[in-house]
């Protein structure tokens, strides 16, 4: 049926090396990536108070209906779920994401996604050609980084390639160009699993959750993936109108005549990088994902941080700035080390700040508190980047240490309570690096502090924090006010559609419409974003400045897609509602591994420090949307502290929301059984756990 | 300004002890604010950087904003670094009531000023150390 999947997932058994093919219509339901995921993972995972590097942690690498198509913007994701080991002091079952091409050749191989169980008893690496899954012996790669390994098993993939290469036949009958997608861990990845992250290609990783460790951890290097064939579309003239309409609201369609709206446009922007500041006098041409026409990543002329963006610079920049006078081309070797050592490039750039602070108090070197032979005298050189990655792939000095994961490393050394309420380690929430700010932008913080990680979903973010911030420290006055921002994010926030939810005043990010903002942010995202697999940096497109009152396409082109691909007629308001279930049977899971509302705190810098100049996590300014006696307006929120009491009852009002109990925060049985999860009903109820 | 004298371009233009450099920041339109501790005179130069609103927004999430609080750096230049000549002038800009973004380059034109008259005293290019 050509309705966008391929019918079948591919279950594998590291322990006993089996595979075996399940029906992807038993999960339509749940649109594709992390909602299959989820559900997959509570069929198979049979303990889920296990640890994430236990044998029976179930991993799912998913894709949607919407992969390897031409639909923009979704084609090259894929989702990663199971439980994690970063997040502190539990590892919460919990999710990332990663472009390229790997779920466009998983597609193309036949496969909607792959489930991995068990733990091989020796190291492998899967290799999927087609049809056929091989388990491949991982010795001889289990030591190399990511990019040697991906070059010796594109080595031993193409050369079998009169076995998929064969000329002749039809489109679909064994033919391609490409080089297998892999998926790998880094050299050695189970020794520093909360720090290890997945790459594919170049730069393309799965940063958040320790899932290079995961992988380590059951004796699995890489995931190879071949495909021969193509995805059937029910509708292609749909798509390609789809794809024609949506052009009408991108820079593609108005090259001769771009937009000259202040602002940052998601969809709109123009497509390429130029790696820009990243590497200064460096000639680069535009990268990018499988169908998308954004293409935010670059090729170099020196091939150096070649595919890598955002973090993977900047966790080591400012430091190459302070220490050369200004970016050199340090960065870019920086950020091609974290990629080919496979490290999470935020957890590493939250090191490096906390590193700069103990440099500069003398707690951290020879001899002192915290004793170190690094080479602190050549921080924000190569050589420094160079030693500290070293030190954690091979756990020596403070490696030892930071391999364990930031916040155990602090607790090791005496420090985790005092460096989070002072700031100096920014540890927002589950021992996970400050991204956004929770005492300013709260839907950020309370998003990752009711879920499981950093949430890094800039579908407020773009409009509500970078827009007005920029205008007003630049002196020019927002094309889209205030109020018609409350307006359009009321237009396309169903079922709430209450124009309050952008209020960040100091009463708003306590109140009723905020509790809104955090769940509707949950729902969109765990299903057009993190299952259908929109992209971030496109979706979602609250503002665009070639649309009339400036609305932008969220609302109408999620659905148009997805239908024109799948055949089916699932409107936007249904995808919040599958998002809710999808919310809903997670919040289950992370109550089965032992989450309590009591939990769910912040570090201490969040009550305790203002986000002042002069502070480690200092976010001014912060310039956001506010309504304030009777009248909307734009101003800055910086240097908030949040308030605990309010932050509290805050809680109590977002889960009696939820329809969960709010004494807990566990999910009660008449809103798990509205969303037909009685049986996750009755595993909470079997558990002691389910909401009063 | 009163005359500048080697001993004063010197204490000047050194870079400050630690803990005592200038809190600043590189705001991203994704990947969050990172702090940048900015230890000397001619560091504080260097990362002023002019540009507009529009070339910000131009360059989608690529792009960094270099951001100290006026304030602040008035107050750092006046007690830490021990200018209040150019702390003075400083203020004045700072003063203004314009947009952040405004007063930049005239930020970054007393300060690349006053170094260079420091140099021309010492007789050597000034450079921060870190």
């Amino acid at each position: 049926m050509a309705n966008g999947y391929t019918g079948k997932i591919l279950k594998v058994d590291l322990t006993d090396k089996s595979v075996e093919e399940l029906s992807t219509a038993d999960y339509e339901q749940w649109g594709g990536g992390h909602g299959m995921g989820s559900a997959l993972f509570w069929e198979y995972c049979e303990d889920k108070t296990i640890s994430g590097t236990d044998p029976g942690n179930v991993v799912t690498i998913m894709t949607s209906p919407l992969s390897g198509t031409l639909a923009p913007g979704v084609a090259g994701r894929t989702e990663i779920t199971g439980i994690g080991i970063q997040a502190y002091p539990i590892g919460w079952y919990t999710r990332s994401n990663f472009g390229g091409r790997f779920s466009t050749q998983l597609k193309f191989a036949g496969w909607d996604g792959i489930v991995i169980l068990g733990k091989s008893d020796t190291p492998v690496w899967l290799n999927i050609v087609d049809g056929k899954v091989t388990f491949e012996d991982a010795t001889d790669v289990w030591g190399l980084d990511t990019f040697e390994t991906q070059e010796e098993i594109w080595a031993t993939v193409t050369a079998s390639a009169d076995d998929w290469n064969a000329l002749g036949g039809s489109r679909d009958s064994g033919r391609t160009t490409q080089r297998p997608a892999v998926l790998t861990s880094g050299p050695n990845a189970e020794g520093y699993g909360p720090m290890a992250s997945l790459i594919h290609d170049a730069g393309n990783g799965a940063g958040q959750g320790g899932f290079g460790g995961v992988f380590a951890s059951k004796n699995l290097k890489a995931v190879s993936v071949l495909g021969t064939g193509s995805v059937q579309v029910a509708d292609p003239n749909a798509l390609m109108e789809a794809r024609l309409w949506a052009n009408e609201y991108s820079f593609a369609g108005h090259r001769d005549s771009t937009f000259t709206t202040v602002g940052s446009f998601p969809f709109a922007t123009s497509p390429g990088s130029t790696i820009g500041e990243m590497a200064p006098g460096v000639v680069s041409r535009p990268q990018g994902c499988v169908g998308c026409i954004r293409n935010c990543r670059a090729r170099t002329d020196k091939g150096e941080g070649n595919e890598s963006s955002c973090v993977d610079f900047f966790w080591y920049d400012a430091f190459d700035r302070a220490a050369h006078g200004g970016t050199t081309q340090t960065t870019a070797k920086a950020a091609d080390m974290i990629q080919k050592y496979g490290l999470n490039s935020f957890a590493m750039e939250a090191l490096m700040l906390y590193l700069g602070d103990l440099l500069q108090q003398g707690l951290i070197g020879p001899g002192a508190e915290i004793d170190s032979n690094l080479p602190f005298a050549s921080f924000g050189t190569v050589e420094f980047a160079e030693a500290l990655c070293q030190s954690i792939l091979t756990q020596t000095d403070i490696g030892a240490d930071i391999a364990l994961g930031l916040a155990p490393m602090a607790a090791k050394w005496g420090r985790l309570e005092q460096d989070t309420t002072s700031g100096i380690l920014r540890l927002q929430e589950w021992g996970l690096p400050h991204h956004y700010d929770a005492r300013t932008e709260v839907e950020w913080g309370y998003g990752s502090l009711i879920g499981e990680r950093d949430i890094n979903e800039h579908d407020f973010n773009y409009v509500a924090y970078w827009t007005p911030t920029v205008c007003a420290l630049y002196g020019v006055e927002c094309e889209i006010s205030a109020e018609r921002l409350s307006e359009i994010v009321a237009e396309k926030t169903a079922p709430y559609n209450d124009p309050m939810m952008m209020d960040y005043s100091d009463e708003g990010i306590y109140s009723d419409a905020m509790a809104k903002t955090v769940s509707w942010h949950r729902y969109y995202t765990r299903y057009w974003k993190e299952s259908i697999l929109y992209c971030d940096w496109m979706w979602a497109d609250f503002v665009n400045p070639y649309r009339e009152d400036f609305s932008g396409l969220t609302g109408e082109g999620e659905p148009k897609f997805l239908n024109a691909v799948t055949g089916g007629n699932v409107t936007y308001e249904e995808g919040i509602e599958i998002g809710k279930r999808i919310w809903n049977l997670d919040r289950a899971i992370w109550i089965l591994q032992g989450r309590h509302r009591d939990q769910e705190v912040f570090s201490g810098y969040n009550y305790e420090v203002g986000a002042q100049p002069g502070t480690t996590t200092y976010e001014a300014p912060y310039t956001m949307p506010v309504y304030e006696n009777g009248q909307w307006s734009y101003k800055s929120v910086a240097g908030r502290m949040l308030d605990r009491d309010k932050v509290e009852a805050w809680k109590t009002k977002y889960f009696e929301l939820e329809g969960w109990d709010a004494t807990s925060g566990w999910p009660k049985r008449e809103t798990l059984e509205s969303m037909d999860l009685g049986y996750v009903a009755d595993a909470l109820e079997a558990a002691g756990k389910l909401g009063a | 300004m009163s005359t500048m004298t080697a001993e004063r371009a010197s204490a000047i233009t050194a870079p400050v002890t630690a803990g005592r450099e200038l809190q600043a920041a590189y705001l991203s339109p994704m990947a969050g604010t990172n702090p940048v501790k900015l230890n000397s005179l001619a560091a504080v130069e260097r990362f002023l950087k002019p540009t507009t609103a529009e070339s910000i927004f131009a360059a989608g999430p690529r792009t960094k904003v270099s951001h100290v609080d006026p304030g602040s750096l008035v107050a750092w230049v006046r007690d830490v670094v021990g200018d209040p000549e150019l702390a003075d002038s400083l203020a004045g800009v700072a003063s203004s009531g314009e947009a952040y973004g405004k007063l930049v380059p005239e930020l970054k034109r007393l300060i690349a000023e006053r170094l260079a008259e420091c140099a021309e005293v010492l007789e050597e290019p000034v450079e921060a150390a870190g």
